[in-house]
């Protein structure tokens, strides 16, 4: 009795020692904050211009948008590797998951729309439905079952917008953005923040 | 007889700070100094002298780099280290099944 309690007592031991490994390797959900963010000034830009007949650059504006997205990614990759010591194979799939979804939406946005292949109003479904699959894979990766909420979000997202063909889509989609992307990003960053606190 | 005999368990592993260090070693591929001392709440001594107990045993591999000018050392879990803890846990396990 008395060495199974012993036994007992050291697996909870490793687990807890686990749990919190686990937990200093998390995402601050700073990603998800900027590029929520960016992705909603465009969407509200797209929707008074359009509205308002404004005669600017919409295009220009996007690939602004996009360099300022990458530029704040690249700087955090890097800034992280030399401040983060702490390297988790699962942090390593999740920058992969990141960086491939952000280049699939980047080329998806670009490519298609100036090759025609994606006409402009279902754009926005196309990257909804992109970004559903990799919320949904965030989840199951960084055991985060709330996240699988968020990947179902963006995937009924998706298919809203493909029956939207009005400038409204622009306003769903920075609805979208805010409740899907930034919102999400904050539960990240105040859960790194609290687990942060307990460290120290 | 009991578990914790010298013939199931591992001794190099069988203790609190060392099994600290597998356990957190399990699920992170690679940790330097600092974060391991604070992570499993060690003093820097205490964690030096049963760190190089895993790396005399073959359980954990030690990478030494620079990182801004400062010296950091890294480690991680050896392929023998894996093995032996796994082995570990099972045998914690077997005696809950008993």
């Amino acid at each position: 009795m008395e060495d199974e309690k012993k036994a007992l007592d050291e697996l909870l031991f490793i687990k807890k020692v686990i749990e919190d490994s686990k937990k200093i390797a998390a995402d601050n959900g700073m990603g998800y904050i900027v590029w929520g963010f960016l992705i909603m000034i465009g969407q509200i830009g797209g929707y008074i211009r359009y509205k308002y007949n404004l005669d600017f650059d919409y295009i220009l504006a996007w690939i602004i948008i996009i360099a300022i997205g990458w530029t704040f990614s690249y700087f955090m990759y890097y800034r992280r590797k030399d401040k983060n010591k702490v390297h988790t194979f699962a942090g390593k799939i999740l920058g992969g998951l990141w960086f491939s979804t952000g280049v699939s939406m980047t080329i998806a946005g670009f490519v298609g729309y100036y090759s025609h292949s994606v006409p402009g109003e279902s754009l926005a479904a196309v990257l909804c439905t992109i970004l559903g699959g990799a919320y949904y894979l965030v989840a199951i990766i960084s055991d985060l079952k709330w996240m699988k909420f968020f990947g179902v979000f963006w995937w009924l997202g998706g298919i809203l917008l493909f029956f939207i063909k009005t400038y409204d889509l622009f306003l769903v989609m920075a609805l979208l953005m805010l409740f899907g992307q930034i919102i999400p990003g904050l539960v990240l960053y105040y859960k790194f923040k609290r687990q942060q606190g307990i460290q120290q | 007889m009991s578990i914790f005999d010298y013939q199931q368990i591992d001794d190099i592993i069988h203790s609190r700070i060392r099994l600290a260090i597998m356990s957190a070693l399990v699920s992170i591929d690679e940790i330097d100094f600092t974060s391991l001392k604070n992570l499993i709440k060690a003093t820097d001594g205490n964690l030096s002298v049963n760190l190089k107990k895993l790396e005399d045993a073959g359980y954990i591999k030690v990478r030494k780099e620079f990182v801004s000018r400062k010296p950091v050392t890294s480690y991680s879990l050896s392929n023998d280290g894996r093995k032996a803890f796994t082995s570990y846990i099972e045998n914690l396990e077997k005696m809950l099944k008993k």
